[in-house]
């Protein structure tokens, strides 16, 4: 009985214990790995109440912790970048404007403290790839910057598939004049599909995100060059993956039947 | 039981983060201290765990659980940029919480107190950016040019040289990557410079510097260019062009994961040009290699290797045949054994050689070769950024003048120069830069001569900026007078600027005023010596301009300068000859979806003149000129409108860029200076080479 009662204390406790006043690594970890599963979320369903959600609670993580890490400050980038995303394709530019310019802040104090961090690299050439969308006149200083980023990603993080599936995602919306295309896109977002599938059996972190996303865009990539039955076989790959991604739902759907 | 009590606590845990039935809201607003502009920050309630982000309009509501009792809830106010802080606040209040800026985190835009004004993505000055180097009517997309629209630079656009603040073209620094180019220009023994030898396409970024520059770059007296190449090659790119003036090339080519190649050629010919716009007269043709190889061994090293080199020639039928090559190399090793600490280490050489010929009368040869050294290092102690090096340079230059008589020289000297600089940052809003160096040179006095700065920016804002600066320059001289004449000292400009930036998201803003106090300045005495007795100032104010969206971009810039000398020829205080008091530049471009159209008119008063008031026969049978006091006379006002544009348009699914520009739409006569009659009875007009001028070309990019 006595055993029950202490058990039963214990639950309580961790239930009730929120992670922002603990501050330590024990509750800010499940609180972490919520604010992941929060961003996987909002990304499936395309919603930015539930990004703005995540990036609330990484933001509660951020503050009541001693010291925050790398991967912290990596994931507000991330949020960020979806938020920033999610607005550019709604045409909100101050929005965009905002959520580029603090996903860049975030990434930069991610890098300074950990500077192998090839993710982030990739991240901030992506980032770079919206400024220049915001702002084509400052294209020209900001190519080169962003291929910069790009090659520290790589040679930093060499197996990493979520860095091949922002280069594939930046090639993607590239213009093709430029270098860009799906064509070109296709050779990145297959190394990152490789990458991912090598990656899914070592871990199933919250924060190994993008899975899905690469074969989604695989797929369409694959639709825009004329094959629809790679396309749907890439877009049921990603949907076993993440039954609930509205993206390659629409995509299915919008195929041509066979 | 058990498992009801478990889900009642889980159902209670699950209300604690919506709020539960017993909360209150907090709300407010979120800005900052000292701009007072609202802060998108996020607000957590320390006791709670709760969060909520503010909107763009720093605006926030969050739902707490507020302890029994308790009349105010403490929260964590933060946003990236900001210092975290933690206020009281008491609920169904309308709190406004003000947050300070982080020091750390201006670090990510350099503020220097140098009143600089550059093409930079961090660096907080006013800017022009590469874009606008093209898109700029006039500036022919040479940097150089593009700088004649920058406050400071006084220069009417005939010439690409730089008269900063009234001072000589020769007062001015250039440096290309860090190697110091001693013949920036495709012509320099014509009467102006056309064109510099920097060819656009290659540049990353460049900075011009008016005063308060860094002790870094010495022996300069009036400014400092400073033009970056590109980097880096993380993607094969490049392009080919064809003008009426000849064909273009660039390519860079990343070779493995760690090292780049960056190649530009060009040719131009200037016939077809030419005959296109009806003009009679000289044709320039020149020949332009550019060749960067970078390597990064390891991480922590970084290897450059360049390569500069043109070849000018002008004839004008048999009167005149001037030609010139110029080669320029170097070697650099950039080390970083920390994120904080930086040593480079640069070796390089240049050649220079030009022709000057008329007819049989008349042959100048000029030969000038460098070798140069120099270390630099860099160290990020936090507030601090403390900067030194040393630099050595040895200069042979030789001239061999046949003019009725051969007459040869030469000269071989070594110049020494050491500095140390340090950038403290005291606050967020206040940088103070002092340094000094020290300048020595085998010719001359031979001693050293210190060139103390000091400058500070002060930010009331972070729009807003305040620059003062004050420093001594020195430039050691000319080699040959310093032969002829082994006591002159360095002459001497003492700077004194203020000057009020305010640079928002479209427009950019600059007010200063300045004066420039020169001493030592070099005076020809009546045995044909030359003393440092010479002396002047430069006196003036600047405005400038800049608004720019997404469709347009407007700029604005007006000088004002005062300025005397008493030096060279000139033995009584006079108006200095490179003093145009009043030049304007109004500069508009639109910017459509394929391309853009700009306008620029541009206008300078006259430059100072010595007049001519008659002429008498020598016992030679010869006529000598009697001139009137110097510079007493001006010439006409300068005055240009020039156009330009590009437009984009794709061909078998290649991006093809048309550019197109009209230089002096209105083709108005401009005088570049007064030339006369052997006997001097009369005098003929030497008109601007920028009559009415069409140029056209196109761009194929490919990656």
């Amino acid at each position: 009985m006595k055993t029950k009662i202490v058990l039963l204390l214990i639950c309580v406790f961790v239930i009730f214990a929120p992670p922002a006043v603990s501050g330590s690594g024990q509750a800010a970890a499940p609180a972490r790995a919520e604010a992941w599963a929060t961003l996987q979320k909002g990304v499936r369903l395309w919603d930015p109440g539930i990004l703005a959600s995540a990036r609330d609670r990484f933001l509660a993580v951020l503050l009541t912790e001693k010291s925050p890490d790398a991967g912290l400050l990596h994931g507000l980038a991330v949020c960020d970048y979806r938020l920033a995303n999610f607005y550019l394709v709604s045409g909100n530019a101050a929005e965009t404007e905002r959520y580029v310019a603090e996903a860049r802040k975030y990434g930069e104090q991610a890098r300074d403290l950990d500077p192998a961090m090839g993710e982030s690299f990739a991240l901030e050439a992506y980032l770079i790839g919206m400024v220049i969308a915001l702002h084509p006149d400052q294209a020209m200083g900001l190519i080169a910057p962003s291929g910069e980023a790009y090659n520290a990603a790589f040679s930093k993080s060499p197996d990493n598939p979520r860095v091949f599936l922002l280069k594939g995602l930046s090639v993607y919306y590239t213009p093709e004049q430029f270098g860009g295309g799906p064509a070109n896109a296709q050779s990145y977002l297959e190394k990152a599909t490789d990458l991912f599938e090598k990656e899914s059996g070592r871990t199933s972190s919250a924060a190994a995100w993008g899975r899905e996303e690469a074969w989604t865009y695989l797929a369409i990539c694959h639709k825009a060059r004329g094959n629809a039955a790679k396309a749907r076989e890439y877009l049921k790959k990603a949907l076993e993956i993440a039954p609930d991604y509205a993206l390659a739902s629409r995509e299915l759907k919008a195929l041509p039947e066979k | 039981m058990r498992i009801s009590a478990f889900l009642s606590l889980a159902v209670f845990a699950a209300a604690a983060w919506a709020g539960g039935p017993n909360s209150v809201t907090l709300s407010g607003r979120v800005i900052d201290r000292v701009t007072r502009e609202p802060l998108p920050a996020f607000i957590l309630d320390e006791a709670g765990g709760r969060g909520v982000s503010a909107d763009l309009e720093g605006r926030f509501k969050l739902n707490v659980d507020p302890p029994p009792g308790a009349a105010s809830i403490r929260v964590t106010v933060w946003l990236v940029g900001y210092k975290k802080t933690s206020v009281e606040v008491r609920p169904g209040e309308e709190a406004v919480i003000a947050l300070d800026r982080d020091v750390a985190e201006t670090h990510e835009i350099s503020v220097t107190a140098d009143s600089g004004v550059s093409e930079g993505t961090k660096q907080r000055t006013i800017s022009l950016s590469k874009m606008e180097i093209y898109t700029t009517p006039g500036t022919a997309a040479d940097p150089l040019y593009a700088g004649q629209v920058l406050p400071g630079v006084n220069a009417a656009p005939d010439s690409s040289s730089l008269l900063i603040r009234g001072g000589a073209p020769d007062e001015v620094g250039y440096y290309f990557d860090g190697l110091e180019i001693p013949h920036p220009f495709l012509s320099e023994s014509l009467h102006e410079s056309y064109f510099s030898i920097f060819d656009n396409q290659v540049i990353d970024r460049f900075n011009i510097s008016t005063s308060g520059f860094s002790p870094k770059t010495n022996d300069a007296l009036s400014g400092v260019m400073d033009i970056s190449v590109k980097d880096s090659v993380p993607d094969a790119m490049g392009g080919i062009g064809l003008s009426i003036l000849g064909p273009s090339g660039q390519i860079g080519l990343p070779i493995g994961d760690s090292a780049g190649l960056i190649l530009s050629v060009g040719r131009s010919d200037s016939r077809l040009m030419h005959r296109l716009n009806g003009r009679d007269g000289g044709n320039f043709t020149n020949d332009q290699v550019f060749g960067k190889f970078v390597w990064n061994p390891r991480p922590a090293h970084r290897l450059r290797l360049y390569g500069l080199w043109d070849a000018y020639r002008y004839a004008q039928g048999d009167t005149l045949d001037v030609s010139s090559g110029n080669g320029n190399a170097g070697l650099s090793w950039t080390f970083t054994p920390s994120s904080k600490l930086l040593f480079k280490t640069i070796v390089t050489g240049s050649s220079y050689h030009s022709v000057i010929a008329s007819g049989e009368a008349f042959r100048m040869r000029a030969e000038d070769r460098s070798a140069q050294a120099r270390i630099d290092a860099a160290w990020d102690l936090g507030a601090h950024l403390l900067e030194w090096g040393f630099d050595i340079r040895d200069r042979a230059r030789e001239i061999d003048l046949t003019e009725d008589v051969r007459q040869r020289y030469d000269v071989r000297g070594r110049r020494y120069s050491i500095y140390v600089q340090d950038q403290f940052r005291i606050s967020d809003r206040l940088i103070l830069t002092a340094g000094a160096n020290a300048l020595a040179s085998s010719l001359g006095d031979g001693r050293l001569s210190l060139g103390p700065r000091i400058s500070a920016a002060f930010l009331p804002s972070p729009k807003d900026i305040l620059r003062l600066s004050a420093g001594v320059y020195r430039q050691s001289g000319d080699e040959f007078t310093l032969q002829r004449n082994p006591g002159l000292k360095p002459k001497t400009a003492v700077h004194f600027s203020l000057s009020y930036d305010r640079i928002g998201e479209t427009t950019e803003f600059r007010a200063t005023v300045y004066d420039k106090e020169y001493t030592r300045l070099y005076l020809n005495q009546a045995d044909g010596s030359v003393s440092s007795g010479g002396w002047g100032f430069a006196r003036g104010a600047e405005a400038f301009l800049k608004i720019t969206t997404p469709t347009y971009s407007l700029l604005g810039v007006y000088n004002f300068l005062s300025s005397k000398r008493k030096e060279n020829d000139s033995p009584v205080l006079a108006d200095s000859p490179y003093a145009i008091a009043h030049s304007a530049t109004l500069a508009a471009t639109w910017k459509f979806k394929s391309g853009t159209l700009g306008l620029r008119f541009s206008y300078a008063s006259g430059r100072p003149y010595t007049p001519l008031i008659g002429a008498e026969e020598d016992e030679n049978g010869r006529y000598q000129p009697i001139w009137d006091a110097p510079y007493s006379a001006h010439y006409p006002a300068y005055s240009r409108l020039d156009l330009n544009g590009t437009y984009q348009f794709k061909l078998a699914r290649r991006l093809i860029v048309l550019y197109y520009g009209l230089t002096n739409v209105l083709n108005r006569e401009n005088i570049s200076r007064y030339e006369y009659s052997e006997d001097y009875s009369s005098r003929i007009d030497q008109p601007s080479i920028f009559g009415r001028t069409l140029f056209v070309g196109i761009y194929v990019p490919f990656f």
